[in-house]
């Protein structure tokens, strides 16, 4: 707690926080229907947040497809789900108090995928058509508005072709993405000091071990991680594995949940750690 | 066709060095921007001329007698234009079938009207004594004291020749059938990108004007023999090409202006080559239409700078204020317009204006240094590639082209144009900046002579130092920059590409190897590696 908040307290006066809000981004069926689905699972299971009201209607319908590992259709257009974050583990015993808005709604996998299919052939988005031009402003806003993002890549759609797969998704995902939040923020976003977390989905289809992951992803991207690095935007890499849990798991420990929520509690700069309750 | 980049940085150099820019543009360093996107193209134009028939039918009435002067046919006999011999014609057939002769009825076929004028009587009334026959006593002299005169339009006679059939009595009247032939010409150009700025346009006039070589169609690979090479915009830019002579051709058979005769479809090919450049926040357009030292530049347009203008409004401002108080001083007249504070208060904001503009306009452009790498294999080399990765992962520097993803795909082993160079602007931590070219079409002393003439340094990959210095000099014309070489083969390149993408995990053999790679480009820029 801040002094400010401290002094605040002391006088009777409950200082409203600001909630930090930070999107999750990726094309289609790279799993951020399953990664919200879970986080809201696990925080749920050990009282750091919750699902939002409007979005538990969207959160049951998905989650047995997310126990069962089944693909989802392409809902998240209409089907919105956030998750409110109030606490984050810092360790086994502490905890830090955060006011997290985690959310998928703001650009659709779809939208990504038209965005990453015309920047292939049209990097600048020269005279695009007004639907790519308003994908992009609403990235930039979405951009300016937020306190930091979550990039969710899936690496095993390519899992037969061994570690080529991680080149292959950073040429067909993050790629056209690091390119379209680039254009956004030239046009109407900032991302100067917000951090990116890039989350690897389904380490269980793909199979390499992490540190190889780590490797290409910064080997590849060295040279956008240098232009971000610039910029002061810290980034984060971590595995999730975010579907095919049993509910009776009772921790959901082992899916990376714990390191994704931590890497980005100390990105963020949340508020100082405190006794876990 | 021109290398794109060469010619671009030839053309950054001078406007960056221009005084005019300094003093009254933007300070936008052309020579500092970034790179997005090099695009070799092409430039299309269909021309369609086509020949028209227009059959049409007209009634004529004349006198009588016209008709002897008339050849009358049977039947219409044109002679339709030959094909591909495009005329303006017209041409006329009085049918012989349709002639019919009559009385003129309007004369009732006397040929003569009434004379309106004296309404038949052959006589006017006198204007000079109004009808009185005499005139301030005397006899008019203009009608002879009679009090009319006669009529000027019939001479006396009261009656008019018919106009309808100048005065014959009869009327001749036929049908013509006439046939006009017409050529009308249609033009559509097609470029990479929809609305292309007004002056590649007039460009593309001005280099067909003198290189109109058609080509038999804008199949691939025609459009290959005739550019010299073939890429998947060339291919676009045909593709639209072909769909609007398409619609060219068939708007002119489709009948709007006349029955086509027939047509001929011209289709022209310029080599267009662009850059999409990015400096700070804006992106600009390169063009360069065309080959060789002909190709003609399309230039980004450069804004003049309002600070730098109020700078110079600001001086001449206060120039005249002081120049009137002056002038009152010396003659102690006083003063146009006002008095001392006012012109006081007008020099006080003249001098503002000029301290905040001037300093400006004089201020020391961005240095922005300029490498040219220069291998002589005939492969591609990875270098760029490699430094540009090697650099931003040890975090020497950050690459402020957005071209990375073109990179990515070259360190994959993706297919990359030969024909033209390459580069990276890099931002070292210092914030200074450097551009490195890797010349394209080596063993081309001219092609490598227009990036050399000026630049801060020349880095040889394999090959013998001096020779490359030699010929470089040789090219140039003027002594070579400093020069330097790099212990590493084109194979050991190549390797070290292979190593990147395959798994480099140490980071100390990391930095190491991009000390390799960037020590000839700090040894000719005068620097420490980092």
């Amino acid at each position: 707690m801040s002094l400010l908040e401290k002094f605040l307290a002391l006088i009777g006066v409950e200082r409203k926080r600001q909630v930090k809000k930070v999107p999750i981004l990726g094309i289609e069926g790279s799993g951020k229907s399953s990664l919200i689905v879970t986080l809201g699972q696990y925080v749920s299971v050990r009282g750091l947040g919750n699902v939002t009201e409007e979005s538990l209607a969207a959160f049951n319908v998905l989650l047995p497809y997310v126990m069962r590992g089944e693909p989802m259709a392409a809902t998240m257009r209409y089907d919105p789900v956030a998750l409110q974050l109030r606490r984050i583990p810092e360790s086994a015993t502490t905890s830090r108090d955060v006011d997290l808005l985690l959310t998928s709604e703001d650009i659709p996998g779809q939208d990504f995928r038209l965005l990453a299919r015309e920047l292939e052939s049209n990097p600048n988005l020269e005279r695009s058509s007004s639907e790519l031009g308003a994908i992009l402003d609403r990235l930039g806003k979405l951009l300016t508005a937020c306190d930091g993002l979550i990039f969710v890549v899936d690496i095993a759609r390519h899992a037969a072709e061994g570690e080529r797969a991680l080149w292959k998704a950073i040429s067909e995902q993050i790629a056209p993405i690091m390119t379209a939040i680039r254009l956004a923020t030239k046009r109407n976003g900032s991302i100067a000091g917000k951090p990116i977390v890039f989350v690897f989905t389904k380490p269980d289809l793909h199979g390499l071990p992490p540190e190889r992951v780590d490797q290409v992803f910064r080997r590849s991207l060295a040279v956008p991680l240098g232009l971000l690095a610039g910029l002061g935007v810290p980034v984060h890499r971590v595995d999730v594995r975010c579907a095919g849990w049993s509910i009776d798991d009772p921790d959901l420990v082992g899916l990376g949940i714990d390191v994704l929520l931590s890497n980005l509690g100390h990105a963020l700069g949340a508020v100082s750690p405190q006794e876990s309750s | 066709m021109a290398d794109v980049l060469l010619r671009y940085l030839q053309t950054a150099r001078r406007l960056d060095a221009s005084l005019v820019r300094r003093l009254f543009l933007q300070d936008q360093d052309l020579l500092a921007a970034g790179v997005e996107q090099l695009v070799e193209a092409a430039a299309a134009r269909v021309d369609v001329r086509s020949q028209h028939e227009v059959v049409s039918e007209r009634d004529e009435e004349h006198p009588a007698s016209h008709r002897r002067s008339v050849r009358f046919f049977d039947e219409p006999r044109p002679r339709p234009p030959r094909p591909l011999n495009f005329e303006d014609r017209v041409e006329e057939f009085p049918i012989a079938g349709t002639l019919r002769e009559f009385g003129c009825p309007r004369c009732g076929a006397s040929g003569k009207l009434r004379c309106s004028t004296c309404s038949g009587s052959g006589n006017v009334r006198c204007g000079s004594c109004s009808g009185s026959g005499s005139r301030d006593g005397k006899r008019c002299g203009s009608c002879s004291g009679r009090g009319v005169r006669t009529c000027s339009t019939c001479d006396g006679d009261g009656r008019v020749r018919c106009p309808r059939c100048s005065g014959e009595g009869e009327l001749a009247a036929w049908q013509t059938v006439v046939h006009t032939y017409t050529v009308q010409d249609r033009r559509r150009e097609s470029f990479p990108l929809p609305d292309p700025p007004a002056a590649l346009v007039r460009a593309l006039a001005t280099w067909l004007g003198g290189h109109a070589e058609g080509v038999e169609s804008f199949d691939g690979a025609d459009a290959e023999r005739h550019l010299g090479y073939r890429t998947e915009t060339v291919d676009a830019v045909c593709g639209h090409a072909e769909r609007s002579c398409e619609a060219l051709e068939a708007e002119a058979q489709s009948g709007a202006r006349g029955r086509c005769l027939f047509l001929q479809s011209s289709r022209y090919l310029a080599p267009l080559g662009y850059s999409v450049l990015r400096q700070d926040e804006r992106a600009s357009w390169y063009w360069l239409l065309g080959r060789g030292a002909a190709a003609i530049e399309v230039l980004p347009w450069r804004r003049p700078d309002p600070v730098k203008l109020l700078g110079w409004l600001g001086t001449a401002g206060f120039l005249i204020v002081a120049g009137i108080l002056v002038n009152a001083m010396l003659e102690g007249a006083t003063i146009p317009g006002g008095d001392w504070w006012t012109y006081g208060i007008g020099a006080i904001a003249s001098v503002a204006a000029a301290a905040i503009g001037l300093p400006r306009a004089f201020a020391r452009p961005r240095l922005v240094r300029t490498v040219v790498v220069v291998s002589d294999s005939e492969l591609v080399s990875p270098f760029l590639p490699c430094v540009a990765a090697l650099g931003s992962y040890v975090g020497a520097f950050h690459v402020r082209d957005s071209a990375w993803v073109a990179h990515l795909d070259a360190l994959q082993g993706g297919v990359r144009s030969e024909r033209q160079s390459d580069s990276i602007t890099v931002q070292l931590l210092d914030g200074r900046r450097v551009r490195i070219v890797q010349v394209a079409q080596r063993g081309d002393g001219k092609a490598f002579s227009v990036a050399a003439s000026g630049v801060d340094g020349v880095v040889y990959l394999g090959g013998r130092t001096e020779d490359g210095a030699n010929a470089l000099e040789a090219a140039a014309g003027a002594p070579a920059p400093a020069s330097a070489r790099l212990e590493l083969t084109e194979a050991e390149l190549a390797e070290l590409q292979r190593e990147w993408v395959a798994g480099m995990q140490d980071d100390n053999e990391i930095r190491a190897r991009f000390r390799r790679l960037w020590k000839p480009v700090a040894d000719v820029l005068g620097e420490a590696c980092p």
